[in-house]
């Protein structure tokens, strides 16, 4: 799932989520978003708490996007 | 900016390479590439004190070239690791098996400081008593990219990242190979038992 908002053709705020069916029921993995004024990952666990936090400090909104997508689209076969 | 050794001779440019095996025998190091080792380590009046935040007042670069004279390299890599990356090591205490790196640095009369020209990391997990390479990133073709590496050493896929400069590129395989180191070695040893 991919969420963001622009304004002026600026990300301010995004979301990327990498969700898994299992049994009718969906898990959420892998989020990474822009809250806390940085682009970060947060790894979940599966009761949905976040287990770990991976900041991307030198990264702005729209590099933050671009990796969020990049990197699931290559890794969500290892990470479900 | 200006480079600071002489890249134009031989090709291989500004830089060092460093085989790291403390699996072996702890502090043992090794250098496959003896005469690219010593050629390209960062001679002394180059040396600054911009990456030197945590590593005694001296940079990056000369602390393990330090750490290769002094015989102690295996362990002084993760401290200098843990040094750039606020208090994180590379993976599990035990777990790096062997480390290929790179770094291309240059020097700026301007800014006055040493810069990130270009990168390599490549992690090498000891699997099956071998040594394997399997993800590596780079800045070669002029962007920074991962490449996944397949059980022959051969590139099976690339992964640009064409938005990065090399800064943020070696920030990123940095704190992903520390993230990811897991789950690339599992999977590796998935392809390797297919």
């Amino acid at each position: 799932m991919v969420h963001f908002v622009t304004t002026s053709g600026l990300i301010v705020d995004f979301v990327v989520k990498l969700i898994l069916a299992v049994n009718g029921r969906y898990y959420e993995i892998v989020r990474y978003d822009s809250a806390h004024n940085c682009p970060h990952k947060g790894v979940l666990e599966i009761h949905g708490k976040v287990m770990r936090k991976v900041w991307f400090e030198w990264l702005d909104n729209r590099q933050g996007l671009n990796l969020a997508i990049k990197d699931l689209k290559e890794l969500y076969e290892d990470r479900s | 900016m200006r480079i600071a050794l002489d890249t134009k001779r031989d090709g291989v440019r500004s830089c060092f390479a460093i085989w790291m095996s403390p699996a072996a025998g702890g502090n043992r190091v090794e250098f496959p590439l003896p005469a690219v080792a010593y050629r390209f380590v960062v001679p002394e009046h180059r040396r600054s004190n911009t990456h030197g935040k945590g590593l005694g007042g001296r940079s990056w670069t000369s602390w393990l070239e330090a750490s290769y004279e002094t015989g102690c390299f295996a362990r002084r890599i993760r401290f200098a690791l843990m040094a750039r990356h606020k208090g994180q090591v590379l993976c599990p205490r035990g777990s790096i098996e062997f480390i290929w790196m790179m770094v291309l640095k240059s020097w700026s009369i301007g800014h006055g400081k040493w810069f990130d020209r270009g990168f390599c990391w490549q992690i090498n997990p000891a699997i099956n008593g071998g040594y394997h390479g399997i993800v590596r990133y780079d800045s070669a073709h002029n962007c920074p990219h991962k490449d996944i590496l397949d059980i022959h050493g051969k590139v099976i896929r690339k992964v640009w990242f064409e938005w990065l400069d090399n800064r943020q590129g070696l920030n990123l395989a940095i704190k992903d190979l520390k993230d990811n180191y897991q789950l690339y070695a599992e999977r590796f040893k998935k392809w390797l038992a297919e």
